[in-house]
């Protein structure tokens, strides 16, 4: 059975830590990152289907980086990991312009979150909103 | 007897003539004053002349007193007192033809008069040595006398029964003053046409000037006021100085009758009593005459002039109102005062603050006649105003009942009507005097000006304290996402390490470890959860060691060298691995700052370490203390770090601003130096050129050179 490979972008090490440590076991393949450049690199020289992408980091802003993944595949399912403080408003203009799904942080499920990749890996260019 | 009844007839002269003249010296150009000073004068002839005529030495003499002085007077009193009515009522214009005959009729009676052709005298009437005899037209001046003060008092008559407020109760004291003078004066008629009645009427004359005396006191009969002051206590000091010698003569004939013959020896005696109560007899009457007749009014009068000076100064509205309204009803005495105030939104007149009896809750409606009436011209209305030209509306005198109010003062500001003065009647029942008026305008107008004052800055505070509330919620704004960040993130972690490790136990992703590693992989996840859950704590400590007030004391000798040497040797060992050279450059007569001296080491503290955390590699900080040009000490802390970009240095400042590496910082540490730089009465700013350096800039109140404390502490 082929991994369903993910790309973490986040800033904050002992998240993406979690998820590596999460993810690795259950044969998925996971790339984190925290820098935007290195993330495009890495989804050009590899073939991701889901990107975990944090909306807000430091010297980094979601948004772009979301419109340059879809510029390079936009096959590739972005699911936001976004504070649950963060507006509506964002979270519609970004699911019209292509996000996936949103996920609020700080996590409350590990199993609800891989449930989402794995639709989101599963939905095949059929872009759902499940939100 | 006879005395006494000369002494009368001098005492009406003397009182007439004084007060003919005090009202004349008031208003000489009025017509009005001009015209009762002739009537006085007049009567003053009339009574001097009769006085000195029933006592002549000679028949020579009486006819002289007759003719020169008594009937010289007598003949013009009715037709000046024709006149004075007219100008009193105001149809002098219209009763023209009737005053100007009285005129020609007195001219021809005088004619009559020196002509010998109106009365001679006669010995011996009833007690009097010399008294009037009629002549030929001694009826027709008779009958003309008594006509003409009959059509005047009836036109007095007449006009006081239609009048109102304080017209009508001047008109009444004049009517009473009038009857009372006339009625004496006609009795001196008697004799003359052989009825042998004694003319006592004469020894009541003088009242009608005490009447109209307190009339002008009080009602302010003719426009005066202070004048009548000086004529009491003139008035008083006459009547005990002839009090005083009359008994002393009195004394003197009683009781050495044979022994003293002439009865001016009691001059002597007397002028020596009068000389010494002069003095004392004066101020007491001036004091009584002050206390009883006037004190009460000005003392208000007072009170209000310092009232509209501090009122000026009270910028809460609803204390400045009520304050108003109490002090008005306190110094006036009055029944009830009321302000409203216009309600811009419901475009009423709402009561804002009442006293005394009546309404508490009254909206008067901006198409209300009375408003309407005041907003037109901007005028008081005065329930019964004097010599008013036109009735005042029913439904505004209906209004103004409703409201208790006999007196309604607009509060203009511009062109506007910011609200309405109301004043009930005084409890006195007085009126409100034109003086009153002159007191309440000028007050309201301050009293507008504070309204328009106070009002505006209700409005400024409200929005301060909106500004302040939205300052608030925008701090809680970015507390909530900071603490979300920084509390919720690290227990979300933490959750996640836990559901791993479960999940994974129970998925089987473990079955292929031995207990020994499982052990060994929970350890490591109990590790991370610590860690995590440590991070939580540790925001919550520091936000409530910044909520907790600090208890500093400001001292006056804080070096700031000192203290940064201090904070440097903490932090120099670190420094060094870092990489990170340190140079101070602090002047050295740099004076003591007031400051809290830990706090002061929090500040250097936070900021060193604020700018090792920015810089990359090797880097250097510098520190500099000066005596600025202000005579306030300049301290900067300026590092060779990654610097802050123009966007962000505006929010340097605020809480859980952070540019740094998550982990790294929490964004309380500048938020909390400012706080703190503030609290010890100093300011902080920064700037930057990113990839530079930056500075942050510090500005202490400097202690004198001489006020320098003597303690030095370590």
């Amino acid at each position: 059975m082929r991994k369903t490979k993910i790309l973490s972008i986040d800033d904050e090490a002992s998240f993406t830590d979690l998820l590596k440590q999460y993810f690795e076991p259950r044969n998925y393949e996971i790339e984190v990152t925290s820098d935007g450049d290195k993330a495009l690199e890495l989804l050009r020289r590899a073939k991701y289907e889901v990107v975990l992408l944090d909306l807000k980091m430091a010297g980094l802003n979601g948004d772009e980086v979301m419109r340059e993944i879809k510029q390079l595949d936009s096959d590739i399912k972005v699911i936001f990991i976004t504070a649950y403080s963060d507006s509506g408003k964002t979270k519609k203009r970004l699911l019209e312009e292509g996000a996936y799904a949103f996920v609020e942080k700080p996590l409350t499920s590990l199993k609800h979150l891989e449930d989402m990749v794995k639709e989101a890996a599963g939905a095949d260019g059929q872009e759902e909103i499940p939100c | 007897m006879l005395a006494s009844f000369v002494t009368a007839c001098v005492f009406t002269s003397i009182f007439s003539v004084a007060l003919g003249l005090f009202v004349y010296v008031k208003g000489p150009t009025k017509r009005l004053n001009m015209v009762w000073a002739l009537m006085s004068l007049s009567i003053g002839l009339w009574g001097l002349g009769l006085g000195l005529m029933s006592n002549a030495g000679s028949h020579t003499e009486a006819v002289f007193y007759l003719r020169w002085i008594h009937y010289l007077g007598g003949i013009c009193v009715p037709a000046f007192y024709l006149h004075f009515i007219s100008v009193v009522l105001d149809i002098e214009a219209k009763n023209r033809k009737i005053i100007y005959s009285g005129y020609l009729i007195c001219v021809l009676l005088q004619f009559a008069n020196i002509g010998g052709e109106l009365a001679g005298v006669q010995r011996n009437v009833g007690i009097f040595r010399y008294y009037t005899v009629g002549r030929f037209f001694y009826p027709f001046f008779a009958a003309w006398f008594f006509s003409c003060v009959a059509y005047s008092v009836f036109l007095l008559y007449k006009h006081f029964r239609r009048a109102a407020g304080k017209r009508k109760t001047q008109f009444e004291y004049m009517l009473i003053a009038s009857i009372i003078g006339f009625a004496g004066g006609s009795t001196a008629f008697l004799p003359v046409f052989n009825i042998h009645v004694h003319p006592f009427g004469v020894y009541f004359m003088f009242l009608y000037t005490l009447l109209i005396s307190y009339a002008i006191t009080r009602y302010q009969l003719m426009d005066i006021e202070i004048v009548i002051k000086k004529t009491l206590v003139f008035a008083g000091l006459f009547v005990a100085s002839y009090s005083v010698f009359a008994g002393f003569a009195y004394l003197g004939s009683v009781l050495f009758e044979n022994v003293v013959r002439n009865r001016w020896l009691a001059m002597v005696p007397s002028v020596f009593v009068i000389a010494l109560m002069l003095r004392p007899l004066e101020n007491l009457l001036r004091d009584v005459t002050d206390k009883y007749l006037f004190q009460k009014k000005y003392d208000y009068r007072r009170l209000l002039r310092t009232f509209s000076d501090e009122v000026l100064t009270v910028l809460d509205l609803n204390m400045l109102v009520h304050l108003t309204v109490n002090t008005l009803v306190e110094t006036i005495k009055l029944d009830n005062a009321g302000i409203f105030l216009y309600d811009e939104e419901t475009e009423v007149f709402r009561t804002a603050a009442s006293a005394g009896q009546g309404y508490s809750e009254y909206v008067l409606n901006g198409e209300e006649a009375l408003i309407a009436r005041m907003r037109k011209d901007g005028r008081h209305i005065l329930l019964a105003e004097a010599g008013r030209r036109r009735a005042l509306r029913a439904d505004i005198k209906k209004k103004m009942h409703e409201l208790g109010s006999v007196l309604v003062i607009p509060l203009m500001h511009r062109e506007s009507m910011v609200g309405i003065m109301s004043f009930g009647k005084k409890k006195s029942d007085e009126d409100f005097t034109q003086d009153d008026i002159d007191i309440l305008l000028p007050l309201a107008r301050t009293l507008s000006i504070a309204i328009v004052n106070a009002q505006l800055f209700e409005k400024l505070s409200e929005a301060q304290a909106q500004a302040a509330q939205r300052e608030k919620m925008a701090v809680i704004g970015t507390l909530s996402a900071g603490i979300n960040h920084e509390i919720c993130n690290p227990l979300g972690i933490a959750r996640g390490q836990c559901e791993m490790f479960l999940l994974n136990l129970a998925e089987g992703v473990y079955k292929d470890k031995s207990l020994a590693e499982l052990l060994e992989k929970a350890k490591e996840i109990m590790k991370k959860v610590m860690h995590e859950t440590d991070r939580a704590t540790l925001i919550t400590r520091k936000l409530s060691s910044f909520a907790k007030p600090a208890k500093g004391e400001i001292e006056g000798n804080v070096q700031v060298g000192k203290e940064l040497e201090k904070v440097i040797s903490l932090v120099e060992h670190e420094l060094e691995l870092d990489n990170i050279t340190i140079t101070r450059d602090i002047e050295d007569d740099l004076p003591s700052i007031f400051a809290d001296r830990k706090q002061i080491q929090e500040i250097f503290f936070n900021l060193i370490r604020n700018a090792v955390q920015s810089i990359r590699g090797e880097g250097e900080i510098t520190l500099r203390g000066t005596l600025g040009v202000d005579k306030k000490v300049h301290i900067d802390v300026e590092d060779t770090g990654a610097g802050i970009s123009g966007s962000h240095l505006p929010r340097i400042f605020d809480p859980f601003f952070t540019t740094k590496d998550p982990g790294k910082g929490t964004g309380l540490g500048l938020f909390i130096v400012k706080q703190i730089v503030e609290r010890n009465n100093g300011q902080i700013t920064a700037w930057s050129d990113p990839g530079e350096k930056t500075v942050f800039h510090l500005v202490f109140n400097a202690v004198e050179p001489d006020k320098t404390g003597s303690s030095e502490q370590g």
